[in-house]
């Protein structure tokens, strides 16, 4: 606390405007030096105002608005020449010949778009721009006390209070002042005037709270440079297929794989709502399992950072033909064909499972000789026909005994029970067993350490920025020129934020000092019994 | 209405009509509240403390005269019924949050899940959500009763869209469904229903601020100054904001568990963020440029059209736009409940409706005259 006491000429004080109304955008013009045009630096002055901040942020939000309106692309979409037309098509149908138009300029892949990527830059450098323009005025206001003020200025405070005719002496009241002042936090600077007569206290509070934005603001800039960064670190492989027993290395540089152990659904008490996707997973190295965890949609495997999501599961079939002694001719796994196509959102799921549509079903067929000639099986996986858990799978089959499809011998579904006979080819035995795949998408990303870091800091700066308040009062102590003896005592304040707290901080304030002013001039009565009383008839005139 | 609630005695449908008419009865006693407040103790300045002759002790005598000013609620003097109103209306706000919270405690217990899943639970918590803001803010914090009957009236628009709008068959609670098993559920909605809950408090008070600035009569007088109406609105924002930027920062980190990805620009993620540019937009407006008039007071009601539109449009995108969503409230048929223009429409027209008797029933009940209005 600085108790500097320096003395300045009364008739100088002018009234003036609180440090606050001095606009954050003033200091750049000056410095940049005469040889620019007024308008290069009404344009840079713009650049950095918190006004063209404001209007890039709205920009920002109405950009983000149109790809929620507008169907945006699937991930991926551009490597699958089939999927991308069907998607244009549906956008020509939507738009007509628009479409053509809003896919040059991106607004199909709008997040992803050039011309997005640089208004979130754009936002970035304003925000830095802005933040680095406030640093030298917010230091100024914080470091330079204003103790050049008239009675006009304090008049002109939303929070003030007068108290006249005290009968103390100056540095007495100064004092009572102070006290007051400390008790709330305040840290206080006084200067006497020329003559002696008047003294002039500053007193602010928090002023580390200007500093906060730059603290929360830093943080918002730090959290968009990481974020953007680490989309260049990691890998993630989509659609990993994965049947069941199987074992799959996971490749990029590793040294281990994951084995397929065991899918299943587990169901609520009514049998039939579906509560969790379990998948079983092992970690095997070198050939030793190490690790076995059965993962669920909202725990995934981790190890070696790689995580192992589940994203989707398959009904598969799986076909085996033997001959009568017991040799394996043929075996096939039957699965939909054509890619995965990624999450879809019915019925709130999170994750939403493949719903396999009717020109999408698992069609598959199986060639093998058998003596001379060949047999051919072509073969559809109907899913929604029920069967059985203990029946065979509904698998319509197709039989040929020639490579083209042109013989049949058998046409049909599966027989529920017992074994597939082809007419001629008794002693082939076929075995149909349903499985499932799975399908998972396996990543390797940095996580969300110094993105999550960034993120609390700037929360915690925004928290900060909002609930505390750079607070500052005013007071002028002046002789009483009509009553000797007494003083009159000015003070006012102001709160930057939260002005309805602020208002019921000062009246504490005001009842403290008025307290103190009591105390005050009590001992200078007892002290100084001889001294008249002042007459209380005069009521102060606000 | 209809549930399948257990009862002990009171049920669930039976909590939520008693807090539904207590809200309709806590909005007319507010507005009884504000009409009995005597003008003159509303003009007369906060606190004209005047002490002479006080402090010197023992009669010795020394004097001081204090006066304290400020711009702040009238002090109430002489004899007035508004009080007792507005400690009715408080009441009925008090007895509605009960009754809905006891509702809402015995839905948790009966599904086994927070009621966080379906549209109609959503609402319901939101309308609990801003019933608490508004206590505990408002009327325990800030000590006002001022801002009563708009949050209330908003509230009860609200409610009355949960009761009504939302199809008997879709207020059953349901299972959840695999992704949606995680504790991220409590904590990540919860920062959204507190958040959005102060974002409709700060409209409230919006509302509270054009009824001062637009209308004329006995209300907007007996209001507090629009200075500190916008005060009580940017203290609702400054709750709603740092939760909004944690609903996005555990909605990351949720998605990065259950969706593989922090990020992917799931419309309703979009959303959340459109929800915080709007209030961050918000807050540099006031708080830099210094705006304290009018404009807030509009900015909050579009924050808060915003916020409607994350919590509860973002599912008609679906519908409209063909667009794809992983969020979309949960129903056996798989689709969104109350999913047609016909049905938000009618909601639209309802709030529409009830603001313009509402302001036009002031227009005719007090015909403008000289009333100040700071």
């Amino acid at each position: 606390m600085s108790n500097r006491v320096t003395t300045i000429p009364n008739k100088g004080v002018a009234p003036r405007k609180p440090p606050a109304a001095q606009s954050s955008g003033g200091g750049v013009a000056d410095a940049k030096g005469g040889q620019r045009s007024d308008f290069v630096e009404t344009v840079w002055a713009l650049c950095c105002s918190v006004r063209f901040a404001v209007v890039l942020n709205v920009a920002l939000a109405l950009a983000a608005m149109l790809g929620t309106v507008i169907p945006q692309m699937p991930a991926g979409i551009q490597n699958f020449d089939q999927e991308l037309k069907v998607f244009l098509d549906n956008a020509q149908s939507r738009y007509g010949d628009l479409s053509g138009l809003l896919y040059w300029a991106g607004f199909y892949d709008l997040y992803y778009s050039l011309w997005f990527r640089l208004l979130v830059v754009t936002v970035v450098f304003s925000i830095v721009m802005c933040t680095l323009n406030r640093w030298q005025p917010i230091m100024r206001q914080i470091r330079t006390p204003n103790l050049r003020f008239s009675d006009n200025f304090i008049s002109g405070l939303s929070e003030k209070a007068e108290f006249r005719n005290v009968p103390v002496d100056l540095s007495t009241a100064e004092r009572a002042l102070r006290g007051a002042l400390r008790k709330g936090r305040y840290r206080t600077v006084a200067q006497a005037s020329e003559d002696g007569k008047a003294l002039y206290v500053y007193a602010d509070r928090d002023r580390w709270s200007k500093l906060v934005t730059f603290v929360s603001h830093g943080a918002l800039v730090m959290l968009i440079l990481v974020w953007a960064g680490m989309a260049n670190f990691g890998w993630r492989e989509q659609s990993v297929y994965f049947y069941p027993g199987d074992e799959v290395n996971v490749g990029h540089d590793t040294n281990f794989s994951v084995r397929n152990d065991k899918f299943w659904i587990e169901y609520y008490e009514d049998g039939k709502t579906i509560k969790e996707y379990k998948h079983t997973l092992a970690v095997v190295e070198d050939g030793q399992e190490v690790l076995t965890k059965t993962i669920v949609v909202n725990d995934p495997l981790r190890y070696q950072d790689i995580n192992f999501f589940l994203v989707s599961y398959q009904p598969v079939v799986f076909v085996q033909a033997t001959d009568d002694t017991g040799n394996e001719l043929e075996a096939r796994k039957m699965t939909v064909s054509g890619p995965v196509t990624a999450t879809t959102g019915t019925a709130g799921a999170l994750v939403e499972f493949n719903q396999i549509s009717g020109d999408n079903l698992p069609q598959d067929f199986m060639q093998f000789p058998v003596g001379e000639r060949f047999l051919t099986l072509a073969m559809t996986y109907y899913q929604d026909v029920s069967r059985l858990e203990n029946e065979n799978p509904p698998v319509y089959v197709q039989a040929f005994v020639d490579k083209n499809f042109e013989t049949p011998i058998y046409d049909g579904f599966l027989p529920r029970t017992g074994s597939l006979q082809l007419p001629g080819y008794e002693q082939i035995s076929f075995d149909f067993t349903r499985d499932t795949a799975t399908v998972l998408e396996v990543a390797k990303d940095p996580g969300l350490g110094p993105v999550g870091f960034f993120f609390v800091v700037m929360t915690f700066g925004f928290t900060l920025s909002l609930y505390t308040s750079f607070t500052r009062c005013w007071a002028r102590i002046g002789v009483d020129e009509a009553r000797p003896g007494t003083i009159n005592l000015l003070v006012g304040g102001m709160a930057e934020k939260n002005k309805v707290s602020f208002e019921r901080d000062f009246e504490r304030l005001a009842l403290r000092i008025k307290e103190n002013l009591g105390t005050a001039a009590r001992q200078a009565v007892t002290g100084r019994p001889s001294e008249k009383p002042v007459p209380a008839t005069e009521a102060a005139d606000v | 209405m209809g549930f399948d609630a257990p009862t002990f005695g009171f049920n669930e449908p039976t909590l939520t009509i008693v807090a539904y008419l207590s809200y309709l009865v806590a909005f007319l006693f507010f507005c009884a509240h504000l009409m009995t407040r005597s003008g003159r103790a509303l003009l007369a300045p906060r606190s004209q403390v005047t002490l002479a002759g006080a402090g010197a002790g023992a009669g010795a005598g020394g004097s001081m005269d204090v006066s304290l000013d400020g711009a702040g609620e009238g002090s109430r003097q002489g004899v007035s019924f508004s009080p007792a109103l507005g400690h009715i209306a408080t009441g009925l706000v008090v007895l509605a949050w009960l009754s809905l919270g006891t509702g809402l405690g015995m839905r948790w217990v009966h599904a086994g899940h927070p009621p966080y899943v379906t549209l109609y639970e959503i609402a319901t918590v939101l309308v609990f959500g801003i019933t608490t803001v508004y206590l505990v803010l408002f009327e325990a914090v800030l000590r006002t009763k001022a801002l009563g009957a708009f949050v209330v009236l908003l509230i009860f628009c609200l409610h009355s869209y949960a009761v009504w709008f939302i199809p008997t068959d879709l207020k059953r609670t349901i299972e959840l469904v695999p992704a949606l098993r995680s504790n991220w559920l409590v904590i990540h909605v919860s920062m959204a229903i507190i958040s959005y809950s102060a974002f409709a408090a700060a409209a409230g008070a919006g509302l509270t601020f054009l009824a001062k600035h637009h209308l004329r009569g006995r209300i907007p007088a007996a209001l507090p100054s629009g200075a500190a109406i916008e005060e009580f609105m940017f203290r609702a924002v400054a709750v709603g904001f740092p939760f909004v930027t944690l609903v996005l920062i555990t909605g990351a980190i949720w998605a990065q568990e259950a969706w593989t990805k922090a990020w992917s620009w799931d419309p309703k993620e979009v959303w959340a963020l459109i929800t915080w540019l709007t209030y961050a937009a918000y807050l540099h407006v006031r708080v830099q440029r210094g705006v304290r008039n009018v404009t807030m007071a509009w900015l909050s009601l579009i924050g808060f059209a915003v916020v409607l539109f994350t919590f509860m449009g973002v599912n008609y995108l679906v519908e409209w736009f063909g667009l794809q969503s992983m969020h979309t409230y949960s129903i056996d048929s798989g689709r969104p409940p109350g999913l047609s223009v016909a049905s938000i429409g009618t909601v639209v027209i309802f709030v529409v409706l009830l603001l313009l008797a509402f302001i036009s029933w002031l227009r005719v009940k007090f015909p403008s005259k000289r009333a100040p209005r700071e």
